[in-house]
């Protein structure tokens, strides 16, 4: 009897699920008709997307950037230009030294173009951001200018290199025991100057906020800066003990490219700095 | 009770309840025909097709929370590009937009054009800018207006459905509309094979007033074209016809020629009436300066803190009161005497209108009628309060040196405005409004 009732009870539930009429589905709001391409985006989707699987968005999508800033798109005369130095400078330099499918494996599937830099309430600048490797954000972008090298390295070539690091370690770890090294990680590195952090054996200020960004910072700059002014940097400290764990540190990185990804750093920064005259040279 | 009966009970309320819940017919009715969805969508297709299907494009006046001001004008495309013209930078460029959603139909200007000078967070202050929006939440379209929200100040933006030729009228009015707040001139001319002609927008900004010989004015109606403009009721100047006016990239400026152009003058050519007279004999309050003045106004209003107002007097009777007091021993005599005196003067008052002592800061000595419009004035003293440090203040200066410049005054007259404006400075110009007491008078307390 309770069986009965039961199953009475089910197919009522069941008839009742079966609601008698029924809303029409709308068509879908995802526009899926062919997007019209202009000259810059069929020079990203020859140079980017095809051979690399990269998007490269330089028009505003609001859901892609940060809530709360000011930022505006950047000028679209910019976006080829740009892309073209960090296409010779960046991936060529890694296409050579490690790969095609190293560079496929491990690149950052989008690119996001802001013109604007990305100012802080505090006054201070965010120069690029990295979504968990994924995509990387590029700002000022309207500020491009191939002939001055000092700002082309500033605001994007290291910025590119120290985001790819951070992929290349999130992929295979370094040897935990890099932290080691010597002692001194602070949440206040805005405390510190750059040659105050050298004086304790960290390469930038921005080192001293951990082991991971340490590690970044040490490769970054070691190759795409001169060995001239590596040297320079190194042999001006001061104090013995961080002098001999930055090159420790260095040691580490070497070691680290090498085995994870069978790279030399110090062919990889011959053939990034060639490429960075390059860029230089050719815009004078 | 046994468990059975316990049991269907409790079957039979459920089953109830489920019946209860399963009614067919909606309780709740749709307040809308259909979904939120398909509702947005129709909003942005309407949009979409109705900012494409205007043949001259939107105009768009833009205030920023600011309070920065531009003026634009845009021409949708089939695809994505929008072609901008802006006031600021006179020139047009392409940029794209798109049709979204976002909190509800967003249209987006999507990649950097002259909109996004408004947005810019390098413009001062630094991380802000003008804190204009470049996205915008469309709340209604109509053939005429689309009215959208800021996606992030939500200020109120309307784009305007534009006439043949909006940009033409943007640039024209900038040059000629001296209510626009653009630092111009007052006063234009055009010159045609050696013949003069004055040039004044007119009142209603629709028209232009085109003065050919004293008195001898030709209203006509403008009619803006790609181009430049028509005027729909030619007039005659150095034997030309005069219908059509272009605009060059080159000068900025409209002509009917490379040589016959609208240029900016200090004076009319000819005169504009007995405007001198009809001023002459009262005293008159400021109440709207040039761009050209302002910054010595605001000057003015900061080192000086309890300014409160200008007023102009132009050959003012003026009732001057003596009050004598003398004091023998322990007896005090008044007698009190006046005068009626003729002032001109430029006078700053300060947290007083027209009552006190003294307050003819910049007095002058007479009034040379130079046309009929046109008038010189003479100064002589500076007194009264402040004076000395109203004539120190290097900014300050310039307002009573424009009132006393050596070329003198043109007094023009439209409905019941009244403007003078600098014969040196064509920029340089005070709106005035009549004074309301019939005779001041001014008291001056003397001691023996």
């Amino acid at each position: 009897m309770k069986k009965i009732a039961t199953k009475l009870l089910f197919s009522l539930l069941l008839l009742s699920s079966i609601s008698c009429t029924k809303e029409k589905l709308s068509d879908s709001i995802i526009d899926t008709n062919k997007p019209f391409l202009n000259e810059t985006d069929q020079w990203i989707r020859t140079n980017y997307t095809n051979p690399y699987n990269i998007e490269v968005i330089y028009k505003w999508n609001d859901g892609e950037t940060t809530i709360g800033k000011n930022l505006i798109p950047p000028k679209e005369e910019m976006v080829k230009p740009i892309m073209k130095m960090l296409d010779s400078v960046w991936i060529q330099s890694y296409i050579k030294e490690g790969g095609l499918a190293f560079f496929k494996k491990l690149t950052p599937k989008q690119f996001l173009l802001i013109g604007s830099p990305s100012y802080n309430s505090d006054g201070s600048r965010t120069q690029g951001t990295a979504e968990g490797g994924r995509k990387i954000v590029l700002y000022a972008v309207d500020w491009y200018n191939p002939a001055n090298k000092a700002l082309i390295w500033e605001e994007y070539i290291h910025v590119i290199f120290h985001e790819f690091g951070h992929i290349m370690h999130q992929t295979i770890n370094y040897d935990p025991d890099y932290k080691n090294t010597i002692s001194g990680y602070t949440a206040a590195w805005t405390d510190f100057s750059d040659t105050q952090a050298r004086e304790k054996g960290f390469i930038t200020a921005y080192s001293l906020s951990g082991p991971d960004e340490d590690f970044v910072e040490v490769l970054s700059i070691f190759v795409t800066t001169s060995p001239a002014s590596w040297d320079v940097t190194i042999s001006a400290i001061q104090n013995p003990a961080a002098k001999a764990a930055l090159i420790a540190k260095l040691d580490k990185v070497k070691t680290y490219m090498n085995s994870a990804w069978n790279i030399d750093i110090y062919s990889l920064r011959t053939t990034v700095n060639e490429a960075i005259d390059r860029v230089v040279t050719n815009t004078k | 009770m046994n468990s059975a009966t316990l049991y269907f009970k409790k079957i039979a309320f459920i089953v109830l309840l489920i019946m209860g819940f399963s009614s067919c017919s909606r309780q709740v009715e749709d307040i809308f025909d259909t979904p939120a969805t398909e509702r947005t969508a129709k909003v942005l297709e309407n949009c979409k097709t109705t900012l494409q299907n205007s043949p001259n494009g939107w105009y768009l006046d833009y205030t920023t929370p600011d309070g920065y001001n531009a003026q634009f004008v845009m021409k949708f495309s089939q695809h994505d590009s929008v072609l901008t013209y802006a006031d600021f930078s006179d020139i047009s460029s392409y940029s794209s937009y798109s049709l979204n959603y976002g909190q509800g139909p967003v249209l987006s200007f999507d990649s950097y054009g002259q909109l996004h000078t408004l947005s810019d967070p390098e413009t001062s202050p630094l991380g802000l800018g003008h804190g204009g929006d470049f996205e915008f939440i469309i709340l209604s379209v109509s053939q005429d207006s689309i009215i959208l929200s800021g996606r992030k100040n939500r200020d109120r933006v309307i784009l305007h459905r534009a006439i043949s030729g909006e940009a033409n009228r943007i640039r024209f009015m900038k040059q000629m509309d001296v209510e626009s707040g653009n630092n111009i001139s007052f006063f234009h001319s055009l010159t045609i094979g050696g013949d003069k002609a004055d040039i004044l927008l007119a009142n209603d900004k629709k028209k232009l007033e085109i003065t050919i010989a004293d008195g001898n004015i030709i209203s006509s109606e403008i009619k803006y074209t790609p181009l430049g403009f028509d005027l729909l009721t030619p007039v005659t100047i150095g034997g030309v016809t005069v219908d059509k006016f272009i605009w060059s990239d080159a000068t900025k400026k409209f002509g009917i020629d490379a040589t016959s152009t609208i240029e900016a003058s200090n004076s009319p050519s000819f005169s504009t009436g007995s405007t001198v007279d009809q001023v002459l004999g009262a005293y008159y309050n400021l109440t709207e300066v040039s761009p050209a003045l302002s910054p010595n106004f605001v000057t003015l209003k900061s080192a000086f803190a309890n300014y409160r107002e200008s007023e102009i007097y132009l050959n003012v009777p003026t009732k001057f009161v003596t009050k004598n007091i003398k004091v023998v021993g322990s007896e005090t005599t008044v007698t009190t005497s006046d005068t009626i005196i003729s002032i001109i003067s430029y006078s700053f008052l300060f947290d007083k209108a027209n009552v006190g002592t003294v307050w003819n800061n910049f007095k002058g000595s007479k009034i040379t009628k130079l046309r009929g419009d046109q008038m010189l004035l003479t100064q002589s003293i500076r007194d009264g309060e402040n004076a000395s440090e109203l004539n120190t203040n290097k900014t300050v200066r310039n307002i009573p040196l424009f009132f006393y410049n050596t070329s003198g005054l043109t007094v023009f007259l439209r409905d019941s405005d009244i403007y003078i404006i600098s014969m040196k400075d064509g920029k340089s110009w005070l709106k005035l409004k009549k004074g309301v007491l019939e005779m001041p008078i001014q008291t001056l307390v003397k001691t023996l």
